[in-house]
């Protein structure tokens, strides 16, 4: 045996250190807690001992108790054959271990005056290392899960390390008597004191729906929930790599309350629609997306796999930062993925599944439309030879919807040292859509880099780059004008695909002498819809500590976003194709916007007194490029390019700029952890405001009194964590869609005349654009109220909140009266726009053992939303649809005084006249209800039983309307187009009690009810949105540590999910949660010059529907 | 730390000072537009008389709406159309303030309307050196009064009351009400006779399609004769006359690629055939195009066969008039009007559809047109002889023999019927039926009333009485905008 030094060089411990790394041992040190080693009596040299062929672990034990030191070793190193015999007296402790430990090949190192190590001798090494002791272990969640990323921090100590990807770690530590900390998000923390632990230290954490430490980010920073005095709702992603999420914003649906995700149409591709406290604006209620500090419009750069957290902050005093980039409607906060600290991680995942629709409708077969013919007109229809009502029975929904496969694969590796991280993401998608030939492929890369460059300065940059392959089918339309849904309904069952031999054009699609609108599947054949997308969100930034604790932040952010849409008319393949002689349009817009944010933030701790601040400054600009080029004139369908056309070329490009410049600060204070203050200012300043008021100041203040932390509530045990919560503040904001350029009154310069029927003579006329150079921010003043507290030892917590939103100064792109020729114009509108609600938020640990437990999310919010204060005479008009073969808009909502935003507005229908078979309406237009809901529900629950975990999620929304525009046509019973089943109960002679009028055409019954039945807005259309839906459902396995072991991974789950399988609600048409005119139609570049219309809602004009799902895959980790 | 802190603290200074970038930053100027108040010069004025031109085309609703005001409405076509809720109503006499296609006429007039303002507001103030010793300034204003006026002719003979509005913001008063017909009638007099005195004979640059003396002179017939002044009527009707128009010798030869802006042609919408700067799509849906499952709008009535027929009309101005096609286009047909497996009378005026991007040019005023008219006024003022002439004359070019008719009243018919045959799809059929109406030659009521099927079936048009269909309802989105609008009676 050998003595090793114990000096300040000891060389061998490190040596052990990396041997044992070497052999990949993940256990390192022989530091065990085991709890027989303690002994704390004696001093040093006063060891007085006899034994007499003792064992060599009882030897030890009785030596300890001679003195105030420890030994340390790992049991099974000691040989067990090994008897000891000794006697001494006042020896040193030196001495006797060289006794004890002779002939063996142990050796010892003193780490101080009271620990002694026993390992087992090595080669000498002489290599430095620092004097400390190593602790290794795991961490694991309730499952036995390991936890990657976890941090282990020593208590008071500056030793600090996070996980791997196994769950394991090692610290450095001074000695055995300190604690260590570990926290992960999202589980309660941990301590773990040294002296009291086994080796190696397996922790096992325990899972927190109310982390009160959990750190939330905020805007421009982050703050720990439990400081939080803001409505800020986090949600949990966790499941977004289980489920066949296309857009990032389907990860909210559902999670949190006062937050509506619609998916207004099923198209794939089709963005969804985010509603955070009813709706702030008449403009648009969508709130600011802020991905990674980028304020973005949209997330259409975002591969939902590289989400790492989401939070959404919903009332003045969270939002209002971020001033008037849109917080009155919200924000929300996205953080993408980023690399951790240790080992290579690599994370794969694979789904595929079939999409479906989740029902269909019946229509009427040619006898039953045959004989609506003949009610209609009093006599056969004259039908043409060359069709066949016996033998072409072309159900057209079968024909146009199919079982749609969707596959995605995200491959995600990752990593880092002290020195940086990185992380590297790619994700394919590839989803077909339920209407055949409609399509949607995603290629994105997420990149993010941190390196710290020296102890003070770190630089970073994210990435998130997707191209973006879309084909559409044409929907929210009539047949008339290409809708495909439509015309999957009103095109009669004797169409055929092809039009017969004997026909005029045979060959071509098949369409009808009666029926104007061409069969669907020549809708969608014979026009090309294609879209390519490059989306781009990245930001560069550095982190600069500077004297002071303060520390300095420049973000350079820019987003980009380009599509280039493209559009052809196959010359030969249908009627309208050949009577244009095929055409071509090829659309190409550009958004680039570039921000420049700088701040500088300081935190503090003085005594009791708790302060963090911050300050910025940020600079936006944002330039849109449109170009558009159409020919006709095509010779062959083999060339599609504009270069094939021959004729009616147009052309045309636009451009347009804005910009904003801002300055920001907010100061969070707390006292005594008991009194909590949070204060923020914004200044911003607009070129899209009228140029006489550019600038507008946004203050917001809060507090919170965590009464739980009092002294008097000390011996409260049956409730923790109470806080109560109360913010007012204004905030604004800039309709997003508005027009770009309010004070100026405008001329078109390409309006060009025709003079001789030859060359064009360019032309200036009026734009219709009246300026005002007095348009001010649009703001609200917002009050929120609320409390936190949790129960039984905080498995169930309490989230309530109540708001009180008020917008005034509401922007609208006025219509003005067709006296001014359609003229429009930027206004305040006096008034406001009032939002007031109620929010819960329950979550509990339902059940928590071993093998089973069960957590539970319930949210459920009441808004209601009401247009006050305008001038009662007036009303504005939206939500315009056109019916059959009109271009032109039957409005069917208004925004008026004393009504909610997205009223329906018309005639109220009083069922069918027994005697007439009319339908009977009340004299004059009426509101007829609201298309926002009264209430939205969300319920998610996860339950684990071993290795199963199942989790689904439930949501609703309620006392909503949908205006179903289909069936104005499906159901008119008029024309010759088919009809959906419904019209066979329709009213036929006197006596007959049916919701369903009669038959009616031209001059044949009650023409001015049949104009009215089919031109106007009634509530005889209008249905109840309500519904009640299994949002996801989920089935997972873990696969067991050890197989997991042995195929070399890290973690392996296999997954079955599907979306949509059940729906409860009264809604006739395909899918209550519609929105033929949904935010996503206002797509900015498109829309930029012109002055976009107000904001239509719950309008079903034969809009995609939206699909069940089911999907399989599985996620690898290694 | 070893930081160089004044360094540091410079570079956060000067990246603060940049992000807080200088005023301009916030000053952002239209690209794509002009902003208004930059007309200052004579070819800014030109420009922004062009710009009015083309108000015609894009709003003007000549290309679609006016052939559902005056054909469609009247004993003349069934619309046919599948855009049932906006058009039929036409047919049926069941028009609502809320009808899109009123709606969109009336807008499109006022649009035509402000940008004729925008010329007189904007050219009056500018003094170009290069109008020195002409009259060239005026004629702008002259050409831009002239598109007003025709804009208001139509407002106010389809509307009756209407507002007037003569500039571009009418002063910021957004919320006009209506003026009296009778003030209505005095613009467009007030402004046409300025266009005549200020235009030549020919147009500018010889621009066709520019207003004229002539274009000035006709309408002034056109709207005195609506007014009820035939006197006046008369004596513009004979100044056209006397100008440099003539009759085409062929009829077939008024329309056509090869026959624009004809030696008949006193005022014609310009359309070039390249397709640019724009074309006309309404050709598409009115004309037969073998291939297109379009329902085609505006078929000819019965009853205007039948008028043919009766007057033994079956040469040149007949099958120019009509395209008869095997289709089985029964849509939206009045129950068998037409027999919908034989042959059906599609417009044939307007030959070229190409595929929504048609190269006709649209006539709006022709000789025809206004000899006619003469021959009208002289007979209501009583002089039966050259009224007598001057139908003849029409009638002689169509191959008809002289007419038979000796009496004022037998005259007045017969010319309202020569009118009917010359000028189907002419936008004339409807007025020329509300002045015989005003002037005791027909009741439209009963007119409209009467008229019955192929089969002898009557097609219950329900026209009221109270005659509240001669005019139409203000649009219902204007009245919910507007408090000051007044609907008309019967609505």
């Amino acid at each position: 045996m050998k003595k090793i030094d114990n000096g300040a060089s000891s060389g061998a411990t490190t040596l052990l250190i990396k041997y044992l790394l070497m052999t990949k041992l993940i256990l390192i040190f022989t530091f065990i807690f085991s709890l027989q080693s303690f002994a704390h009596t004696y001093g040093q040299k006063n060891i007085s001992v006899k034994l007499q062929k003792v064992q060599l672990k009882k030897a030890l034990k009785i030596i300890e108790q001679q003195g105030t030191f420890r030994f340390v070793y790992k049991d099974d190193i000691l040989p067990k054959d090994k008897l000891v015999s000794i006697d001494v007296t006042n020896a040193g402790l030196e001495e006797v271990l060289e006794m004890v430990l002779q002939n063996t090949s142990l050796t010892y190192q003193k780490i101080n005056e009271s620990l002694i190590v026993i390992t087992k001798e090595l080669p000498e090494d002489n290599s430095a290392a620092p004097l400390a002791e190593t602790v290794s272990g795991k961490v694991t969640n309730e499952k036995g899960e390991p936890l990657a990323g976890a941090s282990i921090t020593e208590k008071g100590g500056n030793n600090t390390t996070t996980t791997k990807s196994d769950g394991t770690f090692e610290i450095s530590v001074a000695n055995e008597n300190i604690t260590l900390i570990i926290s992960y998000v999202g589980y309660l923390n941990k301590e773990v004191a040294l002296n009291d632990s086994k080796n190696p230290i397996n922790i096992e954490l325990k899972p927190s729906l109310a982390n009160l430490n959990e750190v939330v980010v905020i805007g421009y920073g982050s703050q720990k929930k439990k400081d939080i005095t803001s409505a800020i709702a986090v949600v949990n992603v966790k499941d977004v790599s289980t489920r066949p999420i296309v857009n990032a914003v389907e990860a909210i649906t559902g999670k949190a309350a006062g937050v509506q995700v619609a998916v207004p149409s099923g198209s794939p591709g089709a963005d969804l629609s985010v509603k955070i406290r009813g709706i702030g604006s008449p403009n648009g209620g969508e709130p600011l997306y802020v991905v990674d500090g980028v304020l973005a419009n949209d997330i259409k750069a975002l591969d939902p796999n590289s989400i790492e957290s989401i939070s959404i902050l919903k009332d003045a005093s969270a939002a209002g930062i971020y001033g008037a980039a849109g917080s009155t409607n919200g924000v929300v906060i996205i953080t993408t993925k980023r690399g951790t600290k240790g080992k290579p991680k690599t994370e794969v995942n694979v789904y595929t599944g079939t999409q479906q629709i989740v029902k269909k409708l019946p229509v009427l077969n040619n006898s039953q439309w045959l004989s609506l013919q003949k009610e209609i007109y009093g006599s056969d229809p004259i039908i043409p030879s060359y069709y066949d009502l016996t033998n072409t029975n072309n159900n057209w929904q079968d024909l146009i919807y199919q079982k749609a496969p969707q596959t995605g694969v995200n491959v995600s590796t990752s990593g880092g040292s002290e020195k940086g991280t990185y992380y590297l993401g790619i994700g394919y998608l590839n989803q077909e859509g339920i209407i055949v030939g409609s399509n949607f492929k995603r290629y994105s890369i997420k990149l993010s880099v941190e390196q710290n460059a020296t102890d003070w300065l770190k630089l970073g940059a994210n990435f998130n780059y997707n191209r973006t392959y879309q084909r559409t089918v044409t929907d929210n339309a009539s047949a008339n004008f290409g809708g495909v849904v439509i015309s999957a309904l009103v095109t009669p069952e004797y169409i055929p695909v092809k039009m017969p031999a004997g026909a005029p054009v045979p060959g071509v699609y098949g369409v009808s002498n009666f029926y104007s609108g061409e069969n669907p599947l020549s809708n969608i054949y014979n026009n090309t819809n294609k879209t390519i997308g490059n989306n781009l969100l990245g930001n560069v930034f550095t982190e600069i500590k500077l004297p002071f604790a303060i520390k300095y932040r420049s973000q350079f952010n820019a987003s980009v976003g380009n599509s280039k849409y493209d559009w052809f008319q196959d010359p030969y393949s249908s009627l309208t194709g050949i009577s244009a002689g095929g055409a071509a349009r090829s659309n190409y817009s550009e958004v680039f916007r570039w921000a420049w944010d700088n701040t500088l933030s300081y935190s503090k701790i003085i005594g009791l007194h708790s302060i963090d601040v911050v300050a910025g400054t940020s600079a936006l600009n944002e330039k849109i490029e449109t170009s558009g080029q159409y020919g006709t004139g095509f010779a062959t369908n083999a060339v599609q390019t504009l270069n094939g056309a021959s004729g009616n070329f147009q052309v045309g490009t636009a451009r347009y700029e804005w910009s904003t410049n801002s300055y920001f600060g907010r100061l969070n204070y707390s006292f005594s952890d008991r009194y909590l203050f949070t204060a923020t200012v914004r200044r911003d300043g607009s070129s899209r405001v009228g140029n006489k008021v550019v600038w507008g100041n946004f203050p917001a203040v809060s507090a919170g009194w965590k009464v739980s932390n009092e002294k008097f509530m000390k011996n409260v045990t049956w409730m923790q964590n109470l806080k109560i919560r109360a913010g007012w503040g204004k905030t604004g904001n800039l309709p997003p869609y508005t027009m770009l350029y309010p004070s100026y009154s405008l001329l078109n310069a390409g309006s060009a005349y025709a003079y001789n029927s030859s060359a064009a003579s360019p032309g200036i006329s009026p734009s219709g654009q009246f300026g005002n150079a007095g348009l001010k921010w649009e703001s609200a003043r917002q009050m929120n109220v609320g409390f936190d507290v949790s129960f039984l030892q905080n498995n169930l917590t309490l989230s309530v909140d109540y708001y009180h939103k008020k917008v005034e100064n509401m922007i609208f792109t006025q219509q003005l009266p067709l006296t001014t020729g359609g003229a429009f114009t930027a206004l305040n509108l006096p008034g406001f726009d009032i939002n007031k609600g109620l929010e819960f938020t329950i979550e509990a640990n339902v059940i928590k053992k071993k093998d089973f437990d069960w957590s539970s999310n319930f949210n459920m919010s009441f808004n209601k939303n009401l247009i006050s204060g305008i001038d009662p005479t007036i009303s504005f008009q939206t939500g315009a649809v056109s019916i059959g073969g009109s271009r032109a808009p039957i409005y069917t909502q208004v925004i008026k005084d004393g009504y909610s935003l997205g009223t329906f507005w018309g005639y109220e229908s009083k069922g069918v006249d027994p005697e007439t078979g009319n339908l009977v309406y009340s004299n004059e237009t009426v509101g007829l209800g609201s298309a926002l809901p009264e209430y939205t529900l969300g319920f998610s629950n996860t339950v684990r039983y071993k290795s199963f975990t199942l989790s689904f999620l439930i949501d609703a929304v309620g006392g909503n309307k949908v205006y179903n525009a289909t069936r104005m046509e499906t159901e008119s019973v008029s024309g010759y187009a088919n009809s959906t089943a419904a019209v066979l109960d329709r009213w036929m002679q006197k006596g007959d009690v049916t919701d369903i009028p009669r038959a009616l055409d031209n001059g044949t019954s009650n023409a001015a009810a049949a104009a009215l039945l089919r031109s106007q807005i009634s509530s005889h259309y209008l249905e109840d949105g309500s519904f009640v839906r299994l949002r996801n459902i989920t089935l997972s396995y873990q696969f067991s540590n050890d197989l997991i072991k042995k195929l070399g991974l890290s973690g392996a789950k296999f997954y079955l999910t599907g979306q949509n399988l059940a729906i409860i609600t009264k809604y006739k048409g395909y899918y209550p949660e519609v929105n033929g005119y949904g935010q996503g139609t206002n797509n900015q570049a498109t829309n930029a010059g012109s002055g976009a219309s107000l904001m239509s809602l719950g309008i079903d004009r034969g809009t995609y529907p939206a699909a069940k799902t089911f999907t399989a895959g599985i996620n690898i980790q290694f | 730390m070893r930081i160089n802190k004044s360094h540091l603290i410079y570079t956060i200074v000067f990246a603060t000072l940049l992000a807080s970038c200088n005023k301009s930053f916030l000053e952002k100027a239209p690209e794509s537009n002009l902003a208004a108040g930059t007309i200052k010069t004579a070819a800014d004025a030109e420009n922004l008389l062009t710009g009015t031109y083309n108000k015609m085309v894009t709003d003007g609703g000549y290309q679609y709406g006016q052939f559902f005001l005056s054909d469609g409405r009247s004993d003349n076509n069934y619309i046919n159309g599948d855009n049932q809720d906006a058009e039929q109503p036409f047919e049926n006499f069941t028009y609502t303030p809320s009808n899109s296609l009123s709606q969109g006429l009336w807008q499109g007039y006022y649009a035509h309307i402000t940008a004729a303002n925008a010329v007189t507001d904007n050219v009056a103030p500018i003094d170009d050196p290069s109008w020195a010793g002409t009259n060239r300034k005026e004629q702008i204003l002259g050409e831009a009064r002239y598109l007003r006026a025709l804009a208001y002719y139509w407002l106010v003979t389809q509307w009756g009351d209407c507002p007037i509005i003569l500039s571009v913001t009418n002063g910021d008063n957004f919320y006009p009400s209506r003026n009296s017909s009778t003030e209505v009638y005095a613009l467009i007099i007030e402004d046409l006779k300025y266009a005549e005195s200020v235009l030549n004979a020919s147009p500018y640059k010889s621009q066709a399609g520019r207003a004229t003396k002539g274009a000035a002179q006709a309408l002034l017939a056109k709207t005195y004769a609506q007014m009820g002044d035939y006197s006046n009527c008369l004596d513009y009707c004979n100044n056209v006359i006397a100008g440099p128009y003539s009759l085409v010798p062929n009829y077939a030869d008024i329309w056509g690629a090869s026959n624009k802006n004809n030696s008949e042609s006193i005022f014609e919408l310009q359309v070039s055939s390249g397709g640019t700067p724009y074309s006309f799509w309404g050709v598409q849906i009115f004309s037969y195009v073998a291939s297109d499952g379009w329902p085609k709008r505006n078929i000819a009535s019965y009853d205007l066969i039948n008028a043919f027929n009766a007057a033994g009309d079956a040469g040149e101005r007949y099958t120019a008039t009509f395209n008869f096609q095997l289709t089985s286009a029964s849509f939206n047909m009045p129950v068998n009007a037409w027999n919908s497996a034989a042959p059906i009378p599609f417009m044939n005026k307007l030959r070229n559809p190409n595929g929504f991007a048609s190269p006709e040019n649209i006539i709006m005023i022709r000789m025809a047109d206004i000899i006619l008219l003469a021959a009208e006024a002289n007979n209501q003022l009583g002089n039966t002889v050259p009224a007598t002439t001057l139908l003849n004359q029409i009638r002689t070019r169509a191959g008809l023999p002289n007419t038979t008719a000796t009496t004022q009243s037998t005259l007045a018919l017969a010319i309202l019927n020569e009118r009917r045959l010359e000028l189907v799809h002419e936008y004339t059929r409807w007025n020329d039926l509300l002045r015989a109406d005003a002037n005791g030659t027909i009741n439209l009521v009963t007119l409209m009333n009467s008229q019955v099927n192929s089969n002898n079936v009557n097609l219950n048009y329900n026209m009221n009485a109270d005659k509240h269909q001669f005019l139409l309802p203000v649009p219902l989105q204007d009245i919910q905008l507007n408090k000051n609008l007044i609907q008309n009676p019967g609505y």
